[in-house]
């Protein structure tokens, strides 16, 4: 190896001690970095906040968005009961109603959660929309209308920060990140 | 002339939660001030896994859009931080994981070693700055060799420069769990990178 490449390794160990000498109970302040970009985070959030506004209208005023949260919240709670309201068995991932498309009940045992959202490849991986609603049992369910003949991933989100997979799932897959999710094939 | 309100929200200094908690009731203002706080860190955590900068700039992009989407399911009496990079790796996951093969990555810290190396030659950049640049790639290449319950935490960790708690939180993970795995990548990497008798460092 020549000594070029040599004293770039170096350098590269030199990076990991510096985070390391900083300590791990707190984070590294913004300006001490060694790998971020004070430019490239400056376009990204003026690329987000561009994305944004040509969404949802945002900076259109506060109340706007607001009343745009609350509307398609009450849509979604009322198709949402709808599809329960058609659903016969607490089995997870029991099929409703056969046929294309298939409707798909999610079912997560969480007595002790205060609120549980399911986080799929269906839906981009955001939760927003999807919240299970909680049975006097303890069961969290949400029943979702998804194609068959296709793969599908998910996980249940609890209390907003626990990514956790399905225990009753059929099959799980490494999420190439360290976890696992679940793995649902109709 | 009228103060920008996003620079008061700075200067006042509020705390994340609390932030995040307006934002989640509409105020556009302080979840920009939020997505200020993190881009860099976002970007950091994204560039290390994908290993491209426009890549990167697109995922740290679209995981601050999913978060503004997804900011009813936000718990405001949960870290931010946790939250947010909860969601960026599983941006990431979703939408560039099958893109960022090891071969792929292998490929363009390889390109981007040359385009460094191509600067320093011509004096065009001072030196420590490139070596730091290579060094960063160096880095990311021996990262991107890790296996991946390895790989994240030292992601979010030496890259985002999350502290251990939120790293934990992002990933799901336990503190002792996350500590663990910091410590034996850590152990790798300095094997890796320590290593100068082999171009891989095998």
């Amino acid at each position: 190896m020549d000594d070029r490449r040599v004293e770039i390794r170096k350098a590269a160990l030199r990076m990991l001690d510096e985070r390391d000498g900083l300590g791990g109970s707190s984070p590294v302040p913004p300006e001490a970095l060694p790998f971020g970009d004070d430019e490239a985070g400056r376009a990204v959030v003026g690329r987000a906040m561009a994305a944004l506004r040509s969404m949802d209208g945002v900076g259109s005023g506060y109340e706007g968005r607001a009343a745009k949260l609350r509307g398609s919240r009450i849509a979604w709670l009322a198709a949402a009961a709808a599809l329960v309201a058609v659903a016969s068995s607490a089995l997870t991932l029991a099929f409703v109603r056969r046929g294309s498309p298939a409707e798909v009940r999610f079912v997560l045992e969480a007595p002790d959660a205060t609120s549980v959202w399911l986080a799929a490849d269906f839906n981009d991986w955001s939760p927003s929309g999807y919240e299970l609603e909680k049975a006097p049992d303890g069961t969290w369910s949400i029943t979702v209308r998804l194609r068959r003949g296709a793969s599908y991933s998910y996980n249940f989100v609890i209390d907003g920060e626990r990514w956790v997979a399905d225990p009753a799932a059929p099959s799980g897959l490494d999420d190439g990140l360290g976890g696992v999710c679940s793995s649902l094939s109709l | 002339m009228r103060a920008d309100p996003c620079y008061i929200l700075h200067a006042m200094r509020i705390d994340d939660e609390t932030l995040a908690a307006r934002a989640k009731d509409g105020d556009e203002r302080a979840f920009e001030e939020l997505a200020l706080r993190y881009a860099k860190r976002l970007y950091a955590f994204c560039r290390a896994r994908l290993g491209s900068d426009e890549d990167a700039k697109d995922a740290a992009q679209d995981a601050l859009v999913r978060a503004y989407r997804s900011l009813p399911s936000y718990d405001s009496s949960k870290p931010w931080s946790a939250w947010l990079f909860s969601i960026a790796a599983n941006r990431v996951k979703s939408r560039y994981a099958a893109s960022a093969s090891a071969e792929r990555l292998a490929v363009k810290a390889a390109a981007e070693r040359a385009i460094a190396d191509e600067a320093v030659a011509e004096g065009s950049g001072p030196e420590a700055e490139a070596l730091r640049a290579l060094a960063a790639e160096e880095l990311r290449s021996a990262v991107a060799g890790l296996p991946a319950s390895l790989r994240s935490p030292v992601e979010l960790y030496y890259f985002a420069g999350l502290d251990v708690a939120s790293t934990a939180a992002a990933l799901g993970l336990g503190l002792e769990a996350v500590k663990s795995r910091l410590l034996r990548a850590r152990r790798r990497l300095g094997r890796i990178l320590g290593d100068t008798a082999q171009p891989d460092g095998r």
